[in-house]
């Protein structure tokens, strides 16, 4: 690359050497330390090459001595692209002209491309960014030093543990890295019951800390207190009194889930027929010219890309190109078996049940019921019984009659 | 004769490369698209098919499609095209004669 750029700097011709003796010309031009380049065949005896502009001249003597014949067929390289053009006022002037005109654009800030943010306000980051003078049209000076912009943002919205701006010539992009959060630590100091999160029969509960309300077997509603914080102290000729504890077990029960859905005994493809259609729009210094859209076909898929014009060693030019490939597609409707349809929609109703369970479960019975609504339509549920966990914890707001409050 | 292989003798004494030490042509290929030669004699035919080198070990023909030369100075030299085969054909001492 290098290489080329100097040659094109000083200057080269591309040569074509014929005659009888092109080999023993190479031979000696090599030897008086001509550099010789590119050599290639052109047909019987007659070959073309290229030398650099300054050496042409000391080819002549080679050439006599040979007695082949040399004819210069192209001038390339800086010197020769002055010479043509130089002369050409306007031309020039349009060139550079347009080369300055790029370098002022190029001195703004077109595009704003914010990565890696997932759970966090993507609106709250632009805003933050907007304050800071990142946006589509803001001139690249006056963006205020980087760090600031990283303090700004990781110290204004939560959740984000690192971010940065790059700035790529006319585009500014913005790496932004979520923090993981850690799970919400209860306050072991405060009072809590232990309550039933869901409807079930109790199969077992193992009392930690706090009194077990509810004997095992007993059918239980969501919100039942199953072990309570609040805890009698008796002493003998004293009035009864409670003392307040962060309730702690496991309570086991046994939950019954059930999902019924309407199910196709068909599915619908979309099959690409081949047919496509690209339309493009250009997007220069933050405006789009043309419009990505096409209604020839009745069924279509959708792809789009974007080509960004990136100078070497600057980055983003602002000049963009979005592409959209319209694919035609044509719907196809395939006839599933009844077996197959049961079993994709046995499949999607677990799925619905399990998003609903918590922790430590244990499948103790299933039944899939199946009932015909139409011709081609099938009505499934699926009834589940589990052994789950369902005890959650509930903070104790008030108390009666108190003898002390107890932090362990 | 002698003289060369004495000089042989010592370089493989000395672990010093043969090419260095006897001029002969030092040869290095990449994959089937380039040749690289140092150590040549000059130019003895050009071809779009074949290329001749002359070297002190004789004559390194190099056969191929769409032969071209890169680059080439007094002693090396980078071939481009699709090579077939890189052979010497040269005069080789065998029993004390000459075989071509």
């Amino acid at each position: 690359m290098l290489n080329k750029f100097f040659k094109f700097l000083k200057g080269y011709v591309i040569i074509e050497i014929s005659g009888s003796c092109t080999e023993r010309f190479l031979n000696i031009c090599t030897r008086r330390n001509i550099d010789v380049r590119q050599v290639t065949h052109v047909s019987d005896k007659t070959f073309t090459a290229q030398i650099l502009k300054r050496d042409f001249k000391r080819l002549s003597p080679v050439a006599f001595k040979t007695k082949t014949r040399v004819k210069i067929i192209k001038k390339r390289g800086l010197y020769n692209l002055i010479r043509r053009y130089g002369t050409r006022y306007f031309f020039m002037g349009g060139a550079l002209g347009f080369l300055a005109f790029i370098f002022i654009m190029s001195q703004f800030i077109w595009l704003v491309e914010i990565n890696g943010v997932y759970s966090s306000d993507r609106e709250e980051i632009i805003q933050i960014l907007e304050d800071n003078g990142i946006y589509s049209g803001a001139l690249k000076c006056r963006i205020p030093s980087i760090r600031s912009v990283k303090n700004d943002i990781i110290t204004n919205t939560e959740g984000i543990a690192w971010a940065w701006v790059y700035i790529e010539g006319a585009k500014a992009r913005v790496e932004i890295y979520e923090r993981a959060l850690p799970p919400a630590v209860t306050d072991k100091r405060k009072p809590c019951d232990i309550v039933a999160a869901c409807d079930g029969f109790i199969e077992s509960i193992d009392a930690q800390r706090g009194e077990q309300t509810v004997p095992n077997g007993n059918a239980v509603s969501a919100g039942d207190v199953l072990i309570s914080g609040t805890v009698p102290v008796y002493r003998e000729g004293y009035e009864e009194k409670y003392i307040q504890v962060h309730a702690k077990g496991s309570v086991r029960a046994i939950t019954y889930h059930e999902e019924t859905g309407d199910y196709k005994e068909y599915r619908e493809l979309r099959i690409p027929t081949g047919r496509e259609k690209n339309r493009y729009s250009i997007e220069v210094f933050g405006k789009v010219f043309g419009k990505c859209e096409f209604d020839g076909y009745e069924n279509y898929d959708v792809k789009n890309s974007r080509r960004e014009l990136v100078i070497p060693y600057v980055g983003y030019s602002g000049i963009a190109v979005n592409k959209s490939v319209f694919s035609e597609v044509e719907p196809v409707r395939e006839e599933l078996s009844e077996d197959t349809a049961l079993e994709i929609a046995k499949n999607d109703l677990e799925e619905k049940i399990s998003s609903r369970l918590f922790k430590n479960t244990d499948k103790q019975e299933e039944t899939v019921e199946c009932e015909r609504v139409d011709s081609e339509t099938i009505r499934v549920t699926v009834k589940m019984t589990c052994i789950e966990d369902i005890g959650i914890e509930q903070e104790i707001t008030e108390g009666v009659n108190m003898l002390d409050k107890q932090t362990d | 004769m002698a003289v060369k292989k004495i000089t042989e003798a010592a370089a493989g004494l000395w672990g010093v490369p043969k090419d260095v030490m006897m001029d002969t042509p030092h040869i290095s290929l990449s994959a089937d698209r380039e040749v690289y030669v140092e150590n040549h004699k000059g130019l003895v035919a050009l071809d779009e098919r074949r290329i001749v080198l002359a070297s002190k070990a004789g004559e390194i023909v190099i056969s191929g499609e769409k032969l071209g030369i890169n680059r080439m100075t007094c002693e090396q030299i980078l071939i481009e095209g699709f090579i077939k085969s890189v052979e010497f054909r040269g005069i080789y001492k065998k029993e004390g004669k000459n075989v071509k």
